[in-house]
């Protein structure tokens, strides 16, 4: 796992925590109480728990095997010197033995051997038990040898003696006694301190190399905990801001590429979108509370009047009230169609889509459509694909042909709409709607797919400007898309006109 | 006397529907929430429930499932204020005979009620629909007043045949759109009104007295 090791000038390690106590990640206010429940800081703690315990086990493995080894091979050796020193007794007298004890060669450095009567009374002893084996050490060496349940056990003495030098020495000897005839009896022993030095040794290492590592992972830990929470913290800072209301906090990113940078990009980029999602909700509560407004007091204004009316003429009733439930019907539909598009932009998708007829789709809004071009005196054309299937929810799209056509109709005042249906050259499901009409500027085409929008040659005419948007909502609900371009041109007074194509995803039945 | 059970939990959008059905010659029974709804319904009486969908305690949908399960058949017609496809499926699935979206014209509530009605006491399969001198001929499509031969186009035909069925009620636009083209959209235009003016204009045209009325508000209505 790439930890990131922070910026090395940052680490302040005499007092030089005042001033900027966010910035000293090692020393400074964290290091409080609180450090011990911060997640890495306690994984560390545990590392380092289990790595000194696997240490410990490990050790006292070897040093269990070893020791073991030591006493195998020290018993052996023992046991060689004191069979050899019997068969030399045996064959050739007590004299023999004293004096091959004494004259030894350097290889029996390692021993210590001497004789001694049933007294305690040395007869005779090696250079090296001369010298180290005083006889407190004897002493205590004979009585160990009482308290063995079989005499000729090995068995170990540890000591500490001040040599010439002066210096403390600890000595440590495994040895066995053979009593050659009473009032003869030979002791040899094998210096084992190498084994207990090795070990002594091995010990201290372990234990300064433990505590190095201890001290080191500890370290690390609170390096890796602060950059953690130093992180966290941005988060939850954003975090609690975003609480607090203020949808525009957001993390500082440190562009060094790790999780906690990713993580602060992510939150970053859903607060964008909450953002925009509220400004959108904002934005369509305000136009439709304003929407609502103009035609609420206008209605309002107009039934006031029209009270001082009826009182003076009854008759006028019935009008004045049909007049007043058109407008609250228009109102009502306004808001439905706000309502319907929030839910399926809310949805992201449309409801209960399924395969169905398109070609019968589009000629049903033919039928539908044909005969109120014609009232208006324009040529209705289409031309329709057959069997073609698409996916979706028939109402919803059949809603939105009919704000297309309802719009090609409205805005066109002499030529004719054509509908077509097609599949295209990507296999796309095509529903197109031309007109003859004055069409839109290129400029003006992204905005008018806005809720609410409507171009300045519309205002004279009925309608409050959520076709279009409403068609676009139904396209997105279907993974498809709405395109607006221009139409087949000017001709005469006509034109440019507008086409208007609902596209919808390939049909893969 | 027709009899309709409203269960609303608005009682004041109850009340006003009581009133207004009352006006159209219908005698109602309100009741506010669900149990007290299946309770009526259990002592029998009614003609047909106008069922509000959503209600504190035992909601329309459930108290539907459950008077559908007792084995009642009774017509229902669904009120929601939530008016998606999505929720008018649900009803229907439910046991709903209809669906009608709050906020709704009263003129669109009673030729729903009176859609109901008519369903529920027409059984029998007619092969000539009479309205005045009005004749329609379901098998060879031959439509005449009086003795005039009026030619329509398959559409049309259709639509007549539901204005006839529903004679001497209000349809609205929306149950015409719903009823004869099969499609639930807000048409946001006139187009229900061109197709009506066509049929019109060949029914009535060089006839004294009209057939097919405009309903003040939103409906249109064929008397003979």
């Amino acid at each position: 796992m790439p930890f990131r090791i922070p910026n090395f000038r940052n680490l302040s390690l005499s007092g030089r925590a005042s001033g900027s106590e966010n910035r000293s990640p090692l020393f400074g206010m964290r290091l409080s109480a609180n450090v011990f429940r911060q997640t890495p800081f306690r994984l560390t703690l545990m590392f380092i728990t289990v790595y000194s315990f696997v240490a410990v086990l490990i050790f006292a493995y070897i040093y269990i095997a070893s020791s073991s080894e030591t006493k195998a091979v020290s018993d052996a050796q023992v046991k060689s010197r004191i069979d050899y020193l019997e068969e030399v007794y045996r064959e050739q007298g007590e004299a023999a033995v004293l004096e091959t004890l004494v004259e030894e060669d350097i290889t029996e450095w390692f021993f210590i051997k001497n004789i001694y009567d049933d007294q305690g009374r040395v007869l005779a002893q090696n250079r090296r038990a001369m010298t180290e084996v005083t006889p407190r050490v004897f002493n205590h060496i004979r009585e160990r040898i009482k308290t063995l349940p079989d005499a000729r056990a090995p068995f170990q003495i540890n000591y500490r003696l001040t040599d010439p030098a002066g210096q403390r020495k600890a000595y440590a000897y495994r040895g066995q006694v053979l009593t050659l005839r009473p009032g003869l009896n030979l002791y040899v022993g094998m210096d084992t301190s190498w084994s207990e030095k090795g070990f002594d040794m091995g010990f201290k290492a372990l234990w300064g190399g433990g505590v190095l590592v201890i001290v080191l992972g500890l370290f690390a830990g609170m390096i890796i905990n602060n950059e953690v929470s130093r992180s966290v913290q941005g988060l939850m800072q954003v975090f609690d801001a975003v609480k607090e209301g203020d949808l525009k906090a957001r993390a500082k990113l440190r562009h060094s590429g790790d999780e906690f940078d990713a993580l602060a990009q992510r939150v970053n980029e859903t607060l964008d979108r909450m953002e925009k999602t509220m400004g959108n909700l904002k934005y369509a509560g305000d136009a439709i509370a304003h929407d609502l407004r103009t035609p609420l007091s206008r209605l309002r204004s107009k039934l006031e009047v029209s009270l001082y009316d009826v009182e003076k003429d009854p008759s006028q009733a019935p009008d004045v009230i049909e007049k007043a439930l058109a407008e609250t019907d228009q109102l009502l539909r306004t808001f439905q169609t706000v309502f319907s598009m929030s839910r399926l932009q809310a949805a992201g998708q449309a409801p209960d889509q399924k395969p169905f007829d398109a070609t019968a789709l589009a000629m049903d809004m033919c039928e539908l459509f044909e005969i109120l071009a014609e009232d208006k005196g324009l040529e209705f054309t289409s031309e329709i694909d057959k069997g073609v299937t698409a996916f979706g929810n028939r109402d919803f799209l059949a809603q939105a042909l009919a704000n297309l056509l309802d719009n090609a109709i409205k805005y066109t005042q002499t030529g004719g709409i054509t509908l077509r249906l097609r599949v295209n050259s990507r296999q796309e499901v095509e529903f197109s709607v031309t007109d003859t009409g004055q069409g839109v500027p290129e400029a003006d085409r992204a905005r008018i797919t806005q809720r609410f929008v409507r171009l300045e040659n519309s205002r004279s005419l009925p309608g409050v400007g959520l076709g279009l948007s409403m068609v676009e909502a139904v396209a997105v609900a279907h993974r498809g898309r709405l395109t607006i371009d221009e139409g087949p041109g000017v001709y005469k007074d006509q034109g440019p006109g507008l086409r208007t194509a609902l596209v919808l995803p390939p049909y893969g039945g | 006397m027709t009899h309709i059970l409203i269960v609303e939990d608005d009682v004041e959008a109850a009340l006003t529907m009581q009133k207004g059905l009352k006006e159209q010659g219908f005698d109602s029974t309100v009741t506010h929430d669900g149990e007290a709804g299946l309770k009526a319904l259990r002592g029998g009486g009614f003609d047909v429930v106008v069922l509000d969908r959503m209600m504190p305690g035992l909601d329309g949908v459930s108290m539907l499932e459950i008077a559908r399960s007792e084995g009642m058949d009774i017509p229902v017609l669904f009120l929601s204020a939530l008016g998606e496809l999505e929720d008018r499926v649900y009803g229907l699935k439910a046991g709903a005979d209809d669906y009608l979206v709050k906020p709704y014209a009263l003129v669109e509530l009673v030729a729903r009620v009176e859609a109901l009605l008519r369903r529920k006491d027409t059984g029998a399969v007619e092969s000539v629909l009479r309205v005045g001198e009005l004749e329609m001929n379901l098998i060879t499509r031959v439509v005449k007043r009086g003795t005039t031969e009026i030619d329509l186009q398959p559409r049309e035909f259709q639509l007549l045949e539901f204005l006839m069925r529903h004679v001497g009620q209000s349809v609205t636009r929306t149950m015409l759109l719903e009823k004869v083209w099969a499609y639930h959209f807000d048409p946001q235009t006139n187009v229900i009104d061109v197709h009506i003016s066509r049929l019109r204009a060949k029914l009535d045209k060089g006839f004294d007295k009209p057939m097919l009325h405009t309903v003040r508000g939103e409906g249109y209505q064929l008397k003979a």
